[in-house]
């Protein structure tokens, strides 16, 4: 038994009614229908069912424009699957939701959800569980601490969509925080602060920016800085614009932050390497003269973060 | 309406049944589908949903005899499978009506007022509930600690 049973409850979260759940209840109100009670498809087959019918109606869509379209442009080669796996994504994923929990409780604390500082926190998040949702393999432990953190920002945003939350409402969302970091705990470990001396917006770039260094290696390596990278740039980007908020008040640019908190200059520099590998793979082709560079420029980057955050 | 409160209405039928997913199933079905019906004559369609809903529920669990602590769903074990083991051996330790306070008030993050607008109780009658709940898990947590679980 949990040391509290309220985050049993957090269970819930992860149940969904069936797909078919609606379908029902209007068949069960059409006219002369009786009460029945319909069969429970799986979830799986409910899913299988759903995927069969996109896939045959691509493949009916490819065939007829082939047909239509037999002189058109070469055939592409076929894409590579990515080699950034769901291991990597889950990593990111869960270390993501550890650093953020002590800034996420400073934010429902200073009833600040919902806020443009709110959404730049969370953002990374959604983009860490959908890149790992699009490698389809199923769920993990991990998963469901992005799913709860997501569970979180959604009850956040509606109270104070509704106008703020009570002290009592306040108090329970503070203590899905504190079941979160437990649950994070249990997973992965104590979680490990940035040095004090550093602005917590900062640090948690620098964390961020540490968490994904080996996938952009990884991608770098294997000229494959298309979609997956931009799952990776993106939450770095929200991250600088979050520090901004606070440490470049007058405009939010970076050349004002930087004067206040040096620090944050890596976090452009980490967007200086895996932008030209996206444009580069975007092109078409990535030399394998520019491969070597961005990996040195990777590995360098990587130490100073390191030295930064105390672990290098 | 039903993008908005169908899957929660449907949470909060499997906590109310300790797991059941087949119940849920049917009932928040049956609800919706009455709903579709008699639209105009309800004036508070949410509330509506859930008071029906946790009343055909508690007729099927009446009609298989599942009221007891210990009642176990004969119709298999495969619809409990959405919930740990864990988490369905405490809902057992209460009735349905403290099953659903508890759901809407500690998961849900509804006020007592609400909770009592949902599940058509007073809200004298929902804080006992909730008051006996706690008591209740509480009670198995300081078993489980002793017996060093």
């Amino acid at each position: 038994m949990p040391s509290d049973w309220r985050d049993l409850l957090l269970e819930f979260d992860d149940v969904e009614p069936p797909l078919d759940l609606w379908h029902n209840a209007v068949a069960r109100a059409q006219p002369g229908s009786g009460r029945r009670r319909l069969p429970r498809l799986s979830q799986r087959v409910v899913h299988g069912l759903i995927a069969a019918a996109v896939i045959g109606a691509a493949v009916l869509g490819i065939l007829f424009a082939s047909l239509l379209h037999h002189d058109a442009a070469p055939v592409r080669p076929a894409r590579q699957p990515s080699k950034v796996g769901a291991q990597a994504w889950l990593g990111v994923l869960a270390a993501d939701v550890q650093h953020r929990i002590a800034l996420s409780r400073e934010l429902v604390r200073s009833d600040q959800c919902f806020t443009p500082q709110w959404q730049y926190l969370a953002a990374p998040i959604f983009i860490d569980m959908t890149a790992y949702s699009a490698i389809g393999a199923g769920p993990d432990p991990r998963q469901k601490l992005g799913m709860a953190y997501a569970e979180l920002n959604n009850r956040c945003s509606v109270y104070a969509r509704q106008g703020g939350f009570s002290g009592a409402e306040r108090s329970r969302i503070l203590g899905r925080l504190a079941a979160l970091d437990r649950l994070a705990t249990a997973q992965l470990g104590a979680a490990t602060a940035p040095p004090a001396s550093i602005d917590p917006r900062v640090g948690l770039m620098l964390q961020d920016i540490q968490s994904r260094i080996p996938v952009a290696q990884r991608l770098i390596a294997n000229g494959q800085c298309g979609g997956d990278v931009q799952k990776i740039a993106a939450p770095i980007q929200s991250d600088i614009n979050y520090a901004l908020l606070y440490a470049a008040p007058q405009n939010h640019t970076v050349a004002e932050g930087v004067k206040s908190q040096p620090l944050l200059k890596l976090g452009p520099d980490f967007m200086r390497i895996v932008g030209p590998c996206h444009r580069d793979v975007h092109a078409g082709f990535l030399s394998d003269q520019r491969r070597a560079e961005l990996s040195r420029q990777v590995l360098a980057l990587e130490g100073r973060v390191d030295r930064a955050l105390g672990s290098g | 309406m039903f993008r908005s409160h169908g899957g929660q209405l449907w949470r909060a039928v499997m906590a109310m049944t300790a797991g059941r997913a087949d119940i849920a199933d049917d009932v928040v079905a049956e609800a919706f589908s009455r709903l579709l019906v008699h639209d105009k004559g309800v004036r508070d369609p949410v509330a509506w949903l859930f008071r029906t809903s946790f009343r055909l529920a508690a007729r099927e669990l009446r009609r298989e005899g599942t009221r007891s602590l210990h009642g176990a769903a004969a119709t298999g074990s495969r619809d409990h499978e959405q919930l740990s083991d864990e988490l369905t051996s405490a809902l057992r330790l209460l009735s349905p009506s403290q099953r659903a306070a508890v759901f809407l008030h500690y998961h849900a993050d509804l006020p007592v007022s609400e909770v009592a607008a949902l599940t058509g109780s007073s809200v004298a009658a929902v804080k006992v509930q909730l008051h006996r709940a706690r008591r209740a898990l509480r009670a198995t947590l300081d078993v489980g600690e002793a017996s060093g679980a």
